[in-house]
């Protein structure tokens, strides 16, 4: 029971209360492209929940060894990269090896989910909070379902921040960063707190 | 010849500065800015690290042949990029420590940042070296002027100091201290420069 | 099936005479400041809507309420002895980012007094959040001495989990807390005489009242007092009606309407139980707004996938399940059919 309340707390603050978007900007750049088309959602998010998962898992095993050196620091992103670049090739082979027809699909999704802020965000932000490897787990996957949770909020209503009635000044880019910002602040009521049972 | 070689220059400078400013109106390495940018001292910080990676990875960048498969290519200018931040840490370091240590996880983030990729990827379209030189110097001044400046204001208003002197603001709003706040002061800002620019153009067509 | 609306222009006037009365209300609790407050708020968000219109070279609609009903709304929502220029940024803020950002009245997104109350409440906490006691002599300066002040009934119920309000000052609304938000009864009696008038959604009301209703029972062991406490205290049954429900953000067909009212409750029971912060119906409500715009876009193929569903299962296997979705296919047809009979 206790590890179940566990559970469910951590994935909650992954997603809502700490989400990497609302609190973190992490990867705004990113969701800025994604959130224009509507289609792609299912695609992308089921990918980048895929690759922040697997790479935390992996990240829990990495760190063991890099907390080792106390100089890592300097070659701990190069390593992250070098493991990041791996997976994604091995993914994409993968795909390609035994269901030809969804990698056709996933490809252009697959790149902009691997290599962004907020995968690797996610990754630096994960060493810095978690310490058991179901933590790693659970934070990687709940990152990125917060991720494409604010995806999703943004993609929504895409077609009301580039409409015609919005003022040109604001229109598009502006409006999209202060449309995050007030969600951002009714998000942020969700932190710094603990969940009752 | 000279005549058309300034224009271009002129316009590879305005694109840079103002037009397409990355950070109000392209919206790349927006993340630390909205995070880490609430006082001008991060700001400078943020401004030198920032530009130290994106130069030379951008520079070494500019040598890795068109003909690799795109998506090698993205995964080798990353790579290039975690290769800089290397030289760049040990030197910041060296030279201030607590900088380093205010920007966090933001510095080797700095490596997969969107406007790397799009640069790269454009700067096959530029016919020579050195315009491609100068494009990058451009965006990456234009990057910097507006972020200080954004963050000399948001300090004003977040906690009425600049550079951690009071200035007699009558008061402080502290909600953009915070990410959502430098959100939603990042898009007012934005959309402030684009009614600026939009104004200049009008007064020249008169 | 998109319902047709009563003239915007007597929907707000609706609404301007009852939140007018919830001011005189607060005026007779609060004295003069509570005037002030509301006058500077109403005022300035007036004025900073004309601005915004200036600005944007667009004509002023002289039937055009909202900006007033933001100020009031807004207005009432603060404590009473908020800085005039703290409750002023809020409506500006309100104007500005949540209205005008966003193209006007009948294009936000988010109710704005929503966004102006959010914004002050995170900027100036110690100033929004801690209350004067009732019929306490309020000087009108600016600043008010912070030895007349103390922390809200719903923030002494939210950590101690009881409160010492007895039953007739919670109906009355006479419990430190937000100026104009606690008076119950008042309260009660608008949202029957609105959703009489059709000026705010009757669909929506009731499902968060339901849903509503039933956490709170459940979770304070089925106590009528603590329930009372959850509705008046955290200005819930206020944002019920004056944020949630108002007419410039809700979705347009009754089926998407009840969904948002879902959507709503789920959101405040979340807010509740994860934080403990008061004025948790804010939150929820903003939370909420672009999932209402996605329900609103979704609404009619709801309805009819629930219907086809229903026949194709409907000659087999009659079980449960199906007659369940029957069941809520066939109340929102009909509650869509009320609708269109109606308009």
């Amino acid at each position: 029971m206790d590890m179940l309340k566990n559970i469910i707390l951590t994935a909650f603050t992954a997603v809502f209360a700490e989400n990497i978007i609302f609190s973190g900007a992490l990867g705004t750049s990113t969701l800025i492209i994604v959130s224009r088309n509507r289609k792609n959602l299912l695609g992308f998010g089921l990918s980048v929940t895929y690759i922040t998962a697997l790479m935390s898992v992996i990240t829990y095993f990495l760190n063991k060894a890099l907390r080792i050196d106390e100089n890592s620091y300097i070659y701990t992103p190069l390593v992250y990269i070098i493991i990041l670049g791996a997976v994604y090739i091995l993914t994409l082979l993968c795909l390609w090896r035994f269901a030809p027809a969804v990698f056709r699909r996933m490809k252009k999704y697959i790149h902009i989910s691997a290599f962004n802020c907020a995968v690797l965000g996610a990754l630096f932000l994960i060493s810095e909070r978690c310490e058991t490897l179901g933590e790693y787990f659970i934070h990687g996957l709940g990152i990125g379902l917060g991720f494409v949770l604010a995806v999703y909020l943004t993609a929504i209503v895409y077609d009301r921040l580039y409409s015609e009635k919005a003022p040109y000044s604001f229109r598009g880019y502006p409006l999209l960063l202060i449309y995050i910002g007030i969600l951002g602040m009714a998000f942020w009521g969700l932190s710094g707190h603990t969940l009752k049972f | 010849m000279s005549n058309d070689n300034n224009n271009s220059l002129k316009k590879i400078m305005l694109n840079g500065l103002l037009n397409k400013n990355p950070i109000l109106v392209s919206g790349m390495v927006i993340a630390p800015v909205i995070v880490l940018a609430n006082n001008f001292k991060n700001a400078v910080m943020l401004v030198i690290a920032f530009s130290l990676i994106t130069f030379f990875t951008l520079l070494v960048s500019s040598f890795v042949p068109k003909s690799i498969v795109y998506t090698i290519r993205i995964i080798l200018y990353t790579l290039i990029g975690a290769l800089v931040y290397v030289p760049s840490v040990i030197l910041l370091n060296y030279f201030m420590p607590e900088g380093v240590e205010a920007i966090g996880i933001f510095f080797p983030l700095f490596i997969t940042n969107s406007f790397i990729v799009t640069r790269s990827e454009s700067i096959f379209f530029l016919e020579t070296k050195g315009k491609m030189f100068l494009d990058i110097v451009f965006c990456i001044l234009g990057y910097d002027a507006a972020v200080l400046i954004f963050a000399a204001l948001r300090e004003i208003l977040a906690s009425g100091t600049i550079g951690g002197k009071m200035t007699g603001m009558p008061a402080s709003f502290r909600v953009f201290e915070h990410p959502f706040g430098g959100f939603i002061m990042l898009g007012l800002f934005a959309a402030l420069f684009r009614s600026i620019l939009l104004l200049i153009k009008r007064v020249r067509q008169k | 099936m998109e319902l047709k609306r009563k003239p915007e222009f007597n929907v707000m006037t609706d609404m301007l005479i009852v939140l007018l009365i919830m001011a005189v209300v607060s005026v007779y609790y609060y004295g003069m400041r509570a005037a002030a407050v509301i006058i500077v708020t109403a005022a300035v968000s007036v004025a900073a809507d004309l601005v915004c219109l200036k600005l944007r070279k667009k004509e002023r609609d002289r039937k055009d309420l909202s900006a007033l009903l933001t100020g009031l709304t807004l207005g009432l929502m603060m404590s009473a002895s908020v800085p005039y220029l703290e409750a002023a940024a809020a409506a500006i803020f309100a104007a500005v980012a949540a209205k005008h950002a966003f193209g006007g009245h009948g294009c936000e997104i988010f109710n704005p007094a929503a966004v102006g109350f959010l914004f002050a409440s995170l900027c100036f906490p110690e100033n929004m959040l801690t209350y004067p006691r009732i019929f306490t002599d309020i000087p009108m300066s600016s600043v008010v001495p912070s030895d007349i002040l103390t922390q809200s009934m719903t923030k002494t119920f939210l950590v101690t989990g009881t409160s010492s309000v007895s039953l007739i000052d919670v109906l009355v609304g006479r419990f430190t807390g937000p100026m104009g938000t606690g008076f119950i009864i008042v309260l009660a009696v608008a949202a029957v005489f609105l959703m009489i008038r059709r000026s705010i959604s009757a669909i929506t009301f009731f499902t968060e009242l339901a849903v509503m209703s039933l956490y709170a029972f459940i979770c304070y062991d089925f106590d009528p007092m603590s329930v009372l406490y959850f509705f008046a205290g955290g200005m819930t049954l206020f944002g019920m009606i004056f944020l949630s429900c108002d007419y410039s953000v809700i979705p347009k067909t009754a089926s998407s309407r009840f969904l948002y009212g879902l959507v709503i409750s789920i959101c405040l029971i979340v807010f509740c139980r994860y934080s403990a912060t008061e004025n948790a119906v804010v939150y929820a409500v903003i939370v909420s707004s672009p999932i209402g715009i996605e329900l609103d876009r979704r609404s009619l193929s709801f309805a009819d996938m629930l219907k086809k569903r229903k026949r194709r299962k409907g000659k087999g296997l009659l079980n449960s399940r199906n007659k369940l979705l029957g069941s809520i296919s066939e109340t929102l047809e009909m509650l869509d059919n009320d609708d269109k009979r109606e308009s």
